[in-house]
């Protein structure tokens, strides 16, 4: 049963990092190519336009496929970001103890209190040229505080055990000991957390882009996709529910595959 | 003959919750010498590990420490002076321990061959290639079959016994002239107990090391130790040759310790047990030192009122 979820996860997820991936060569149009302003404003989907033309005439199916690619690509650099420092404090903090795990600790907890939208929002208003990168970055140095305690409760219970007293007691190198011994016992958690939270990058910057400061025009994304297509909801339904969909269905397939993973993992959900 | 490893007045105090302080180690001082197993043996909770673990400065602080007059000289360095890089190499370098469960003391993601090769590696400055020979010989060294193969096993592929060759041999990388081994052999069956017993003699005849061999089982103690010394409530109360020692115990305390021992001679009656546990957490604040060393006859009509609640 699980493994069948874990299976069912990572195809889908394969499926759309290889879609992502062959943007250029599967999407009939440049997405931003604004086709014929006159005649091909929100047209139906047709033979033509396998999805239909948005309001500025762009190929609907090329933007969706070109917007995977920005959506998948900054979901994952983010949350590369995220793991990288959370399991850097987690670690950090869980070995150390005392004063810096206190201060840490309190850190993030404090951090925790700010709501994360609201930050995005600050950072990402105030930070205008920024573009992708300030995205990315934005994005990965917000996510990382549920990472880290999971890495120093992880690491709290590792190095009470026998393996970590017995490479003391030959005389590794504390560095050696949090490198070689800790960190690769607490994988699997990480993976866990870094899977769930792509699903959930990808919905935070969807929803920053549909708020205009996300991912901006004319780059296409699957949150300006929607913001383009809100207005025609009553006439051109698809237009907002096309890109809606590719969100829906992507989030999934990161929860599926992130829950399966932690089933698997984790023998007191089983 | 000059002792290898010289512990003087050994005694780790424990700072508990209430202001009260326990000394599990209270002044121990024994004498270890090259090519001597020396057992140490004493009923659960006579601080026996604790011991152990202070020889190598492993006990957490807090909220553990060690007296600052305590001496522990291996080879005439005094072992609670080194400074952390020194101290390091004395781990593993100068003394080693392996412990009682050999799966948990494994890494579990890593290979029984990085693993030992890591070891080597951080006491002797040779390549990979030359860490992984050096492995090899010490896995055939330890009796493993077919060492070769077990390289790139990883610890839950092998049996308990294997795996307590693999953490003797991984002991044995640094080149150590003391092994510490805390019950050795309590996680294993019966038949693979006398192996590694057999191994260790035959480790510390080839090596010319010293071995520290901390059981609760007096049989153990009885088969390979020269030396035995008895330890109760954080000190040693008897120490003797093995050979008196079990014939002519001098100490009480070891005396019921032996009568405990079943035997097959003497079947259909009750096991004269040692009634209790030793107090724990002596001596208190509230009790002082005198009050700790009751005979351990009266222990049990004592334990309640040893231990206050605070």
């Amino acid at each position: 049963m699980t493994s069948a979820r874990i299976r069912l996860g990572l195809v889908a997820v394969g499926l759309l990092y290889l879609i992502a991936l062959l943007a250029p060569a599967l999407a009939p149009y440049d997405p931003a190519a604004q086709l014929d302003l006159v005649g091909g404003r929100l047209l139906p989907p047709s033979l033509g336009h396998p999805l239909g033309t948005d309001p500025l005439s762009r190929d609907l199916l090329s933007r969706l496929l070109f917007g995977a690619r920005l959506s998948l690509s900054i979901a994952a650099l983010a949350v590369a970001v995220a793991v990288t420092v959370g399991t850097a404090v987690g670690l950090a903090a869980g070995l150390a103890g005392g004063v810096i795990d206190g201060i840490l600790m309190r850190s993030v907890d404090a951090a925790l209190a700010i709501p994360r939208v609201f930050l995005l929002i600050v950072i990402l208003a105030l930070w205008e040229q920024g573009g992708i990168t300030a995205l990315v970055l934005v994005l990965g140095l917000t996510g990382w505080f549920g990472t880290s305690r999971l890495v120093r409760a992880e690491v709290l219970s590792l190095r009470r055990r026998d393996f970590v007293l017995a490479a003391q007691a030959l005389g590794l190198p504390s560095w050696r000991i949090a490198l070689r011994h800790v960190l690769p016992n607490a994988v699997a958690p990480i993976v866990v957390s870094a899977t769930l939270g792509v699903g959930n990058t990808i919905l935070i910057e969807a929803a920053l882009s549909f708020l205009g400061i996300g991912v901006r025009p004319p780059q296409p994304s699957w949150g300006n996709m929607i913001a383009d297509g809100q207005a025609f909801l009553a006439t051109a339904p698809w237009q907002a529910m096309v890109p809606g969909v590719a969100v829906v269905v992507t989030v999934m397939a990161f929860s599926v595959l992130g829950d399966a993973l932690r089933d698997r993992i984790d023998p007191r959900t089983r | 003959m000059k002792p290898l490893l010289s512990v003087r007045d050994l005694t780790t105090v424990f700072s508990l919750p209430g202001g009260l302080v326990a000394r599990p180690v209270d002044g121990v001082s024994l004498d270890l010498f090259p090519g001597e197993t020396l057992a140490l043996v004493g009923e659960s909770g006579s601080g026996k590990t604790t011991l152990a673990l202070s020889l190598l400065r492993l006990i957490p602080e807090p909220p553990g420490r060690i007296d600052p007059a305590s001496r522990v000289e291996l080879d005439g360095t005094d072992v609670m002076r080194l400074d952390s890089t020194a101290l390091r190499r004395v781990r593993g370098g100068g003394m080693a321990m392996i412990f009682q469960e050999p799966g948990s003391s494994l890494n579990p993601v890593m290979t029984v061959g990085s693993q030992i090769a890591e070891t080597v590696r951080v006491h002797a400055r040779l390549d990979r290639g030359a860490a992984r020979r050096r492995t090899r010989d010490l896995l055939a060294d330890v009796g493993l079959s077919d060492p070769d193969r077990r390289l790139d096993q990883y610890p839950h592929e092998l049996s308990g016994g294997m795996q307590q060759r693999v953490m003797i041999a991984m002991a044995l990388a640094g080149d150590p002239r003391v092994l510490i081994a805390d019950e050795p052999t309590t996680a294993l069956d019966v038949t693979i107990q006398l192996q590694i017993l057999d191994l260790l003699t035959d480790l510390k005849r080839r090596l010319g090391l010293a071995v520290l061999l901390i059981t609760h089982d007096l049989g153990v103690a009885a088969r390979v130790a020269d030396r035995v010394a008895v330890m109760y409530a954080g000190r040693i109360v008897e120490s003797a040759p093995s050979t008196s020692l079990f014939d002519h115990p001098r100490h009480p305390y070891t005396e019921a310790l032996l009568e405990a021992i079943p035997r097959v001679d003497r079947t259909g009656d009750r096991l004269p047990a040692i009634p209790g546990q030793p107090p724990p957490g002596f001596p208190t604040r509230r009790y002082s030192r005198l009050q700790t060393a009751i005979p351990w006859r009266r222990r049990a009509s004592l334990k309640a009122r040893v231990w206050p609640m605070s």
